[in-house]
C-alpha cells in the first residue's frame, strides 16, 4: 500500500458549495464527516478484523512455521516458501490454475453478458426466462458434480449424442489437460454465470433509453449499438465482474473436488487442491498456509495488472 | 497496492470515474421505463434461438436431477433409459434421515440472520466508503477487497481455532459470526452508492438531515435493487455452504441441511437417494428465489439507479 | 535475516493463537463426564445407522450413569478437513473412528493418544492381526471394533456365456482378457480415481506380485521394484487390450452405475460385503459370486480394521470415561450387533461369524489372506504421488517403469520433507 492509500483522499465528487472561506467551520464539518464515516464502517471493521484480518495474519504466521499439534510450533523462516519454489507440484498446479482461469474467465463473462443482453431485450416471458437461466446458480456443487460427471462420461448422454452424429467418444474428463479443464470450466460456468448475469442485467436496465434511441435513429445496427454504446457504458460493471470471476477462477476447488479429484494424472490439480491436500490430508499446515499466501500474492498482482489495463483503455 | 483497484484516481475529474457514463441513468429512469428494445425481425429470431439454447443448457441438467430423484431404485434410468415409472420413495427416505427438521431450521437461521446482518453492516460501510471522507478510507476499502483473494481454505484452521477459543463450536452464533465478513457485499454496494447522483446527498445535507436519517431514508431506498439482488446471493452462499458448517457444526445442534444431507453422499447410497437429497435442499432455494425475484425485478425496473 | 525478537514473536503468536486453544473446548462440568464420539456411515442404511447408534448411546449410559456419551454421526465427505480442524483447535471428539493409515498419519502429528490401558484385560481376545494394524511403536493407537475385507467378485453369467472358468490367478485373468475383449467386455473393473485409496486398487496387485509400498523400516519407498513394475504392467496390458473399462483411470469405486453393474465388466478384485450386495442387486443374485483373493506370486488382498481411536483432545478429566466407552464397544455382544447391522467381520476370536450366509463365509475365509496395508505417516502423501502416475501409465502417457520411477522420486522428496 502506498501513501496515497492512507492519506485523506479527495473524493471523486467535490462539492461545489463547500468552498467557504471560513476554514474553521469547514474543518469542523470535515471532522464531523470523518466521525460519521468511521461510525458507519465500525461494525464491518470489527467483523473483518476478527474474522478476516486476524485469521489471515494467523495463516501468514503459520506459513513461517512448521506447525504440529500438541503445541509443537517451530519457526522455520522462509523454509516453506523455499520448498514451494523448489516443488515441481507447485509449478504444475500453478500452470493448471492459470490455464483454467484463461479458459473460465472469458467464457463466463461472455455467457453472462450474452444472457443479460438477451434477457434485457426479451419482451415476453422475461421473468420466466430470467428464472430459467438463473436456476443453476441455486444448485449445490455436489448436485452439479454428479449431474455433469454423467453428462460428460464416456457412455453418457453427451457422448451418445456425439455418437449419433458420428463423432467418436470424447473423453471430456479423462482426456488432455485442455479438454479436462475446459470441461470443468463449462460446469463452473453453468453453475456460476447466474451471478454475473444478474449484475450485468441490473447494469443494462439502468442504461438510459434515449441514447439507444438516438443511435437507432441515426441508423446504427444492433451490433453497432452494442459495441459503441451498451458495452462501453457497462464498463464499471464489467470490471467488477472481471475482478470477481478472476478470483473465483483462481480459487477453483469444488468442481474439481467432485468431478476429477485433481486428475487424471494431475491435469486438474489446482492450487487450492494442493492447499487442501497439504493442509487437510497431510496435516502440513505450515506448507499449506504458504500455498495460500502465494496464491493471494499472485491474485493480488494480477488484479493490479488488470486495473492498469482497464485504466489504460479508459483514458485512451 | 498502488491505490484503489477500481476507484477513480484521485486526480481525475469526477466525470472520468467508472460509472460516470451511467450517471444520467438515475434521472432517466425516473421518466418511466421505456420499451425501447423491439428490434428487427431477423434479430428477434436470432435472439429467440439463442435464448432457447441457453435455457436448454441451464435447465436440462436440472431436469435430470428431478428424474433421477424420482426414479425407482434398481431400475434403469437416465442416462441409459427413461424410467418406466416415478416414485416419491427416495424423497421419503431422505426426509426420514437424521434430525431433518432441526437441520432445516438451522439452515434457515444461518442464512436469514446472515442476510440481514451482512446487508445492514455492508450497506453502512459501503455508504461511508463511497460518500464520507475519513482517514484510512481507501486503505480499509482495499484491505476488505483484498480479503477476497485469500482462499478460505487457507484461513479455515485459524478461523476455527478462533471460534473454538470463544467456545463457539457447535453453536449457531459460532457458525454465523465469521461468515458475516462479506467483502463482495461491501464492494458491490459501494460501487452502487458511488454512482448515485450527487444532488440527492446535497439535498439531504441542505435539509440538515442527520447522518443516520440520510442513510435510512435516502440511501437505503435508493440501493434497494442491489440489496435485493445481494439478499439472494448471500442467502444462497450460506444455504449451499458446506466446508465451514461442516467444520464448526459438529453435531445436530448446529448442523445445517447441506451438511446433514452430505451424510448421505457415500459410495453406499444409491444415486437416486443422493439426487433426492440434492433436490430437497434445492427446493427451498428455488422457492425463496421465486419469492424474492419479484422484489428484485420490481426494484430493478422501477430502478431509481443504475445497476 | 530475521531478528530473534521477531522470530520469537511469531512463534509465540502462532503458538498462542493456534494451540493454547486446546483447553477451550472441554465442556465437562458438574461431576459427570462427557465423552464425544464421531461415527461414520459404516451402516449404509441411514435410518438403521441412526437407530443403531442411538441405541448404543442409550445402552452405554444406562450401564454408566455418570458418563454422558454423545455419538455424533459425521459425513465421509470432507472428513479430512473436519477432523484436521478439530484436532488443530482441540475442539472436537474424544473418540473417532478411523482407518489404520489415518491412524499412522494422525499419530505422526501428535493427534492420537495410546489406548493400551483401555483394553489391557481383554487384549488376548482380539485377532493379533487386527491389533497389529493399530500398533505404532509398540503402543496401541485405536481399538479395532470391526474388520473389513475386500475380495474378488464375479459376474458369473459373463464367464459362463463365454465358456470361461472364473479367473483365480493372474494367468487366468490374462487368458480370459482377450476372449471377453472380443465381446466388448472388460474382464475386470478398476477404480483409478486419485481420490480412491490405493489400498483398494493398485496395492493389492503390488502385494500379489510380491512387492511392497515401503521398505521394512519405512524409511524409503519400495514400489519401484521389478514386482511393482510387473503389477502395473499387468494393469497397463489389460487396459491396452480393452480388458479394463475405458474410463478405468478415472473411475471411482462405486458399484452402482459402474461398468461391473452394467454388465460391461466381468469381475472386481476388491469388493466389500456391502458392495457385493449392490452387485447382486445390479446383475441378479444368480449371476453374482464371491471368490477368494487373486493369486499372483502370492495370494493376498487388503483388509482393514475400523479403529476407535482416542484423540489428543481428550484429557485426564474424562480419560476413564473414554476408556469405558472403548471397553463397551469392544464387548462380544456389541461387536455381534454391529456386524449384523453393518455387514462387517469381528475383530475378536470369541465372536461368531454368521457363516450360514455364504457371502459372509467367503469373506471370513478371505480374512485369512488379508493384509492390513502398510501404515506409514507418509502413506497418504505417497498415495497422492503414486496415484496420478498410475493414471498416466494406464492412459499410455508413460511406461509402467517410468511411472513408478517418477512416483518414487516424488515420494522420496515427500519422505525427506516429512522426516522431523
Amino acid at each position: 500500500m502506498t501513501t496515497a492509500a492512507t492519506s485523506p483522499v479527495p473524493t471523486s465528487t467535490p462539492r461545489p458549495g463547500t468552498r467557504a472561506p471560513r476554514s474553521d467551520a469547514r474543518r469542523r464539518s470535515r471532522r464531523r464527516e470523518a466521525l460519521a464515516g468511521l461510525l458507519f464502517v465500525l461494525p464491518t471493521l470489527a467483523i473483518f478484523v476478527a474474522f478476516k484480518f486476524l485469521p489471515i495474519a494467523g495463516a501468514g504466521a503459520m506459513s513461517l512455521t512448521r506447525y504440529r499439534l500438541g503445541g509443537d510450533v517451530t519457526y522455520v523462516g522462509a523454509d516453506n516458501y523455499a520448498r514451494l519454489i523448489a516443488d515441481d507440484a507447485f509449478w504444475a498446479s500453478l500452470q493448471v490454475t492459470l490455464l483454467y482461469v484463461v479458459i473460465f474467465v472469458p467464457l463466463i463473462l461472455a455467457v453472462s453478458l450474452a444472457a443479460a443482453v438477451l434477457l434485457d431485450a426479451q419482451v415476453r416471458l422475461s421473468g420466466t426466462f430470467r428464472s430459467l437461466l438463473f436456476v443453476p446458480y441455486l444448485s449445490s456443487f455436489v448436485m452439479a458434480g454428479i449431474i455433469w460427471s454423467w453428462i460428460f462420461a464416456t457412455d453418457g448422454p453427451l457422448n451418445a449424442a456425439l455418437d449419433a452424429i458420428g463423432a467418436g467418444p470424447v473423453p471430456f474428463l479423462s482426456g488432455s489437460q485442455l479438454l479436462v479443464l475446459a470441461s470443468l470450466a463449462v460446469v463452473s460456468v453453468w453453475k456460476g454465470f447466474g451471478y454475473s448475469m444478474l449484475i450485468f442485467l441490473a447494469g443494462l436496465k439502468a442504461q438510459p433509453a434515449d441514447v439507444h434511441e438516438a443511435a437507432r435513429i441515426d441508423g446504427a445496427g444492433a451490433w453497432q449499438r452494442f459495441r459503441r454504446i451498451t458495452f462501453p457504458m457497462l464498463r464499471p460493471v464489467t470490471f467488477f465482474i472481471l475482478v470477481i470471476e478472476t478470483i473465483v477462477g483462481f480459487q477453483v476447488f469444488d468442481t474439481i473436488y467432485v468431478m476429477t479429484g485433481g486428475g487424471p494424472n494431475r491435469v486438474s490439480h489446482s492450487l487450492i487442491y494442493m492447499l487442501y491436500d497439504q493442509g487437510f490430508k497431510f496435516f502440513d499446515y505450515g506448507y499449506a498456509a504458504a500455498v495460500g499466501i502465494a496464491l493471494f500474492v499472485i491474485v493480488l498482482v494480477l488484479s493490479l495488472v488488470q486495473r492498469r489495463l482497464v485504466e489504460g483503455r479508459e483514458s485512451a | 497496492m498502488t491505490g484503489p483497484v477500481i476507484a477513480s484516481a484521485p486526480s481525475s475529474p469526477p466525470a472520468v470515474g467508472p460509472g460516470s457514463a451511467v450517471r444520467p441513468a438515475a434521472a432517466r429512469v425516473l421518466a418511466g421505463p421505456a420499451r425501447r428494445r423491439g428490434g428487427a425481425r431477423p434479430g428477434r429470431v436470432l435472439r429467440g434461438v439463442l435464448m432457447t439454447l441457453l435455457s436448454v443448457f441451464t435447465v436440462v441438467p436440472l431436469l435430470m436431477v428431478v428424474v433421477l430423484a424420482l426414479s425407482p431404485a434398481d431400475a434403469p434410468t437416465i442416462p441409459y433409459a427413461l424410467p418406466d415409472s416415478l416414485t416419491l420413495d427416495n424423497l421419503a427416505t431422505v426426509l426420514q434421515v437424521g434430525a431433518f427438521p432441526q437441520w432445516f431450521a438451522n439452515s434457515l437461521v444461518y442464512a436469514t440472520v446472515s442476510v440481514v446482518v451482512v446487508l445492514l453492516t455492508a450497506a453502512m460501510a459501503a455508504y461511508a466508503l463511497a460518500r464520507k471522507r475519513f482517514p484510512g478510507r481507501n486503505l480499509l476499502l482495499w484491505s476488505i477487497v483484498a480479503t477476497l483473494m485469500v482462499p478460505m481454505q487457507a484461513t479455515l484452521i485459524p478461523t476455527f481455532i478462533l471460534v473454538a477459543r470463544v467456545n463457539g463450536v457447535n453453536t449457531l452464533w459460532g457458525l454465523i459470526l465469521p461468515t458475516l465478513a462479506n467483502a463482495q457485499a461491501v464492494f458491490l454496494i459501494r460501487q452502487f452508492i458511488r454512482d448515485l447522483p450527487d444532488d440527492v446527498f446535497e439535498a439531504a445535507r441542505l435539509d440538515g438531515a442527520g447522518e443516520w436519517r440520510t442513510f435510512v431514508s435516502i440511501v437505503l431506498p435508493l440501493i434497494r435493487p442491489i440489496l435485493a439482488t445481494l439478499a439472494i446471493f448471500v442467502f444462497l452462499w450460506h444455504w449451499n455452504d458446506l466446508l465451514w458448517p461442516l467444520v464448526v457444526g459438529q453435531s445436530d445442534e448446529a448442523r445445517t441441511l447441506t451438511v446433514g444431507l452430505a451424510t448421505l453422499n457415500t459410495e453406499t447410497v444409491s444415486t437416486a437417494n443422493v439426487m433426492a437429497a440434492a433436490l430437497i435442499s434445492f427446493v427451498p432455494c428455488l422457492i425463496i428465489f421465486v419469492l424474492l425475484q419479484r422484489q428484485i425485478v420490481a426494484g430493478i425496473l422501477s430502478g431509481a439507479v443504475k445497476g | 535475516m530475521t531478528a530473534p525478537r521477531t522470530r520469537h514473536a511469531i512463534v509465540a503468536a502462532t503458538a498462542t493463537a493456534l494451540t493454547l486453544s486446546a483447553c477451550g473446548a472441554d465442556g465437562s462440568g458438574d461431576g459427570g463426564q462427557e465423552v464425544t464420539l464421531w461415527m461414520y456411515p459404516v451402516i449404509a442404511d441411514q435410518a438403521a445407522s441412526k437407530e443403531f447408534w442411538d441405541t448404543a448411546e442409550a445402552d452405554f449410559e444406562k450401564a454408566n450413569p455418570d458418563v454422558d456419551l454423545a455419538i455424533e454421526l459425521q459425513t465421509f465427505d470432507k472428513r479430512d478437513a473436519q477432523i484436521s480442524a478439530a484436532l488443530a483447535a482441540g475442539s472436537g471428539p474424544d473418540l473417532v473412528l478411523i482407518t489404520p493409515d489415518q491412524a499412522a498419519t494422525y499419530h505422526a502429528i501428535g493427534g492420537l493418544l495410546p489406548v493400551d490401558d483401555a483394553v489391557a484385560d481383554i487384549r488376548d481376545a482380539f485377532y493379533p492381526a487386527a491389533l497389529d494394524s493399530a500398533t505404532i511403536e509398540d503402543e496401541l493407537f485405536g481399538v479395532p471394533i470391526f474388520q473389513n475385507v475386500f475380495t474378488t467378485a464375479y459376474n458369473t453369467a459373463i464367464f459362463e456365456d463365454a465358456g470361461l472358468a472364473l479367473p483365480r490367478t493372474w494367468d487366468d485373468l490374462r487368458a480370459a482378457a482377450p476372449e471377453l475383449a472380443k465381446e466388448g467386455i472388460a474382464v475386470m473393473d478398476y477404480a483409478g480415481s486419485p481420490e480412491q485409496t490405493l489400498n483398494l486398487s493398485f496395492y493389492p496387485f503390488l502385494w500379489q506380485a510380491g512387492g511392497h509400498v515401503f521398505t521394512d523400516d519405512g524409511a524409503d519407498v519400495a514400489f519401484d521394484s521389478p514386482e511393482g513394475a510387473e503389477a502395473l504392467q499387468l494393469l497397463v496390458d489389460l487396459q491396452q487390450e480393452g480388458a479394463l473399462p475405458p474410463d478405468a483411470a478415472t473411475d471411482g469405486p462405486a458399484v452402482e452405475g459402474a461398468p461391473i453393474a452394467r454388465g460391461e465388466a466381468a469381475m472386481r478384485a476388491t469388493t466389500s460385503l456391502t458392495e457385493y450386495g449392490q452387485l447382486q442387486a445390479a446383475v441378479g443374485d444368480d449371476s453374482a459370486a464371491l471368490g477368494q483373493p487373486l493369486t499372483g506370486a502370492e495370494q493376498v488382498t487388503y483388509g482393514n480394521a475400523g479403529l476407535l481411536s482416542l484423540t489428543s483432545i481428550n484429557d485426564e478429566s474424562n480419560r476413564q470415561a473414554a476408556y469405558d466407552v472403548l471397553a463397551f464397544m469392544s464387548t462380544p455382544d456389541f461387536q455381534e450387533s454391529l456386524n449384523a447391522a453393518a455387514g462387517n467381520l469381528p475383530t475378536r476370536t470369541d465372536v461368531a461369524v454368521d457363516d450360514s450366509d455364504p457371502a459372509v463365509a467367503s469373506m471370513a475365509e478371505a480374512l485369512e489372506l488379508a493384509y492390513p496395508g502398510e501404515p506409514s505417516p507418509a502413506s497418504r502423501q505417497v498415495m497422492a504421488a503414486l496415484a496420478p502416475k498410475i493414471q498416466a501409465a494406464l492412459r499410455g502417457d508413460m511406461s509402467a517403469e517410468e511411472a513408478l520411477a517418477a512416483a518414487a522420486e516424488e515420494s522420496r522428496q515427500i519422505l525427506a520433507n516429512t522426516q522431523p
